[in-house]
């Protein structure tokens, strides 16, 4: 009967109930929508980096740490190995989806062309595999990032970031609109000096005759030490997620990368592991570790967030906001809730008097009033789930895009409200906890006044 | 019809009450006072009397002499400032918050001058309300609430709330609520107070033939000498004090 009462008490007063449980509905949507997108984030972050590198990285032990310093010291000596003995571990089958090695180098790159050279960052890929990791999207997020202008056959071909070509001068050669090149120096006779494009040029003369695309001409310290150069055509400019990157970023053949570096040894500085299901990343680190261990090859795996945390720290950050936002809607509820409890026990102490003269705890009498005031927090809440669901889907249809920190593209903004039961719940038991705590002070001092006066009370 | 068998004065006491074992509550040198911001009332002076067992006693008085001190510190939801209040045997004075309340719920029954019916609940649930504090099944419930409000003659508004009854109609679901509780004592606050004539009559005689049928001890409080008829006893209250018993017959 504490339930009917209840409900009957929220209908007495509809006009205030409503009001209450509107406040609570919007409460409860602000939080819906920003944990729509805090979940987005997280899910939408995850599958662009994934896309990018992977879920899992395998170094040779001690990269990480020392890796940046002595690279040629921590490469991965045989990589086939490792790809090897990790697609024959049965315990491994059907669980990844591509397993593909990577090159990171750095050095200049010379357009001699221009007579411009600069440092430069840059990763060699095998395009067919990175390709198909960037169309993973077993979250059905819908996030496509298109295939890279890069192909297995082609492997001198390359991509720059947009800064980079700009200060290249490839803007005009490569047809850019969004870039321009820079102004043309004029220097003295005496300031030109031979630069490594010119030694190129006297190696290998006939390069720029057999492709129309411009090339960059790359030097970088081989295994040895000893520099050495390829030269690759640049397809297309892209751009990066930060400036830093895409005024130095060139992506270009895992083997034209490798042989610039390694010569003819089938070494690689990462390999890279994505999966096919998304949930089973510290599962999958495990068996791997324990495979390359077992096989004697002292490897470090790690999972893309241990590697850079940067995932790790956005997730963090939107967190952060998204507990401060609850945490201020709480404060809002709180105080309408006191405030239409109030009301209620003003309105009805004379009945918590004879309820109490009629033999009823004082407990019985709060169970009372915390009943009414869940039943607000619940009609709050539906209210809220079905605003969070309607003006979610709303949203998504009208495909707000944003660039999130890491992201060199903008994405879809997909609210996940509906997908997330978790979110769902939570809202639900927030909201009503959050008023059934609301009216613990006000029916305390409802039950607390002496029952000859509530009963004496106008 | 009255007859008068009591003395006044202030030597009225326990003398002219019945015996203990024909008492139900007795209250010993009971004195209570109010604070109304910075002026103390006192209610009670020293009151020492008994109620006897399966009547009717009616406590009359003017307005402001005490009559519903007195019914609040029996009905146990107030305690006397000295003395002691005794019912059934119980120093309710002595009692928790929560004990008192259980006591409530056993042995006392509640008809109130505003009839404070649940507004929320018809007539039907207002009755079974209290006897789902006593713990009984749902059916056992709505039995006895039925029962007691057709024996008040709203078998056809059982399901009528408050706000759709008349005043005469609620103070009987009041009446049938403190019965349905089979309780010791039922005590009435004015309980006519807020009626017109014809409905007072009706509701008083209402009780006397509840009191005649069930034996229940009814203490009611009033300051219409009207009211009072039938057999009993009477217990007047001036300024806070009995200046009058008298058994009626």
């Amino acid at each position: 009967m504490i339930w009917q009462i209840a409900t009957r008490n929220l209908f007495r007063n509809a006009r205030r109930s409503l009001m209450t449980v509107f406040a609570i509905g919007i409460s409860g949507l602000a939080i819906l929508l920003f944990g729509g997108f805090v979940t987005s984030i997280w899910f939408g972050l995850q599958t662009s980096i994934v896309q990018e590198q992977g879920h899992i990285q395998i170094f040779k032990r001690g990269y990480q740490d020392y890796g940046a310093a002595d690279p040629n010291a921590y490469t991965i000596d045989h990589y086939p190995t490792v790809i090897d003995t990790i697609l024959s571990a049965p315990e491994l089958r059907g669980k990844i989806a591509v397993i593909t090695p990577q090159v990171m180098l750095g050095g200049i790159a010379g357009n001699q062309r221009e007579d411009n050279s600069k440092t430069f960052i840059g990763k060699g890929v095998v395009p067919s595999d990175y390709n198909r990791m960037r169309r993973w999207d077993s979250w059905n997020l819908g996030i496509r990032q298109g295939d890279l202008p890069l192909r297995d056959d082609d492997p001198e071909g390359a991509i720059v970031g947009i800064g980079m070509a700009r200060m290249l001068g490839l803007c005009d050669a490569l047809r850019m609109t969004e870039c321009k090149d820079p102004p043309a120096r004029v220097l003295p006779p005496s300031a030109k000096g031979a630069d490594f494009s010119d030694l190129v040029a006297a190696d290998l003369p006939a390069l720029q005759d057999r492709d129309t695309r411009p090339r960059l001409d790359l030097l970088a310290a081989g295994s040895g030490g000893a520099p050495n150069i390829v030269s690759v055509f640049v397809n297309a400019a892209q751009t990066q997620a930060s400036r830093a990157v895409d005024n130095a970023m060139i992506m270009l053949p895992f083997e034209q990368a490798r042989k610039l570096l390694y010569g003819d040894a089938k070494r690689a500085t990462v390999v890279l592991v994505q999966l096919s299901e998304p949930n089973e990343n510290q599962a999958v680190k495990a068996l791997i570790a324990q495979t390359l261990a077992a096989k004697g090859l002292d490897m470090e795996v790690l999972t893309f967030n241990e590697v850079d945390p940067t995932f790790n720290r956005v997730f963090a950050m939107f967190s952060f906001i998204f507990a401060v936002v609850s945490l201020v809607l709480a404060v809002v509820i709180v105080f309408t809730i006191i405030n239409t409890v109030t009301m209620n026990v003003m309105e009805r102490i004379n009945e918590v008097g004879t309820v109490r003269a009629l033999g009823f705890h004082r407990a019985a009498v709060f169970r009372q009033f915390l009943a009414e005031s869940f039943l607000l927090g619940l009609f709050g809440a539906t209210l809220a789930l079905v605003l969070g669901v309607v003006v979610s889907k709303l949203l998504n249809s009208v495909g707000i895009q944003w660039t999130p920190p890491s992201n060199a593209a903008p994405m879809t903004i997909e609210l996940m409200v509906a997908d997330n039961l978790l979110l769902l719940g939570g809202t639900v038991g927030f909201l009503a906890l959050v008023t059934v705590v609301a009216s613990i002070l006000p029916a305390s001092k409802a039950v607390r006044i002496p029952i000859v006066q509530a009963l004496h009370h106008a | 019809m009255r007859e008068r068998t009591s003395r006044t004065g202030q030597d009225v006491g326990l003398a002219e009450t019945p015996n203990p074992e024909e008492c139900i509550a007795e209250f010993s040198g009971v004195s209570k006072s109010y604070t109304t911001g910075r002026v103390q009332f006192q209610a009670l002076r020293n009151i020492s009397c008994r109620i006897p067992k399966g009547q009717t006693s009616y406590i009359f008085g003017p307005s402001g002499s005490g009559k519903t001190t007195f019914l609040n510190l029996l009905g146990v939801i107030d305690r006397a400032d000295s003395g002691s209040v005794t019912i059934l045997g119980t120093r309710v004075g002595d009692l928790s918050d929560s004990a008192a309340a259980d006591f409530r719920l056993r042995h006392i029954g509640y008809i109130f001058q505003n009839f404070n019916l649940i507004p929320v609940l018809n007539a039907l649930e207002n009755v079974e309300y209290i006897l789902l504090r006593r713990g009984l099944l749902p059916r056992d419930r709505r039995e006895r609430a039925e029962k007691y409000l057709h024996a008040v003659g709203l078998s056809d508004f059982l399901q009528r709330r408050p706000g759709e009854l008349s005043g005469g109609q609620r103070q009987r679901v009041a009446i049938a609520r403190a019965l349905a509780g089979e309780p010791s004592i039922i005590v009435a606050d004015e309980p006519t107070a807020n009626l017109d004539s014809r409905t007072t009559g009706e509701i008083v005689d209402l009780m006397q033939r509840m009191q005649d049928e069930m034996k229940t001890t009814f203490v009611l409080c009033t300051h219409d000498i009207d009211l009072i008829n039938g057999s009993g006893s009477l217990l007047r209250i001036v300024d806070g004090q009995i200046d009058h018993t008298e058994r009626l017959s």
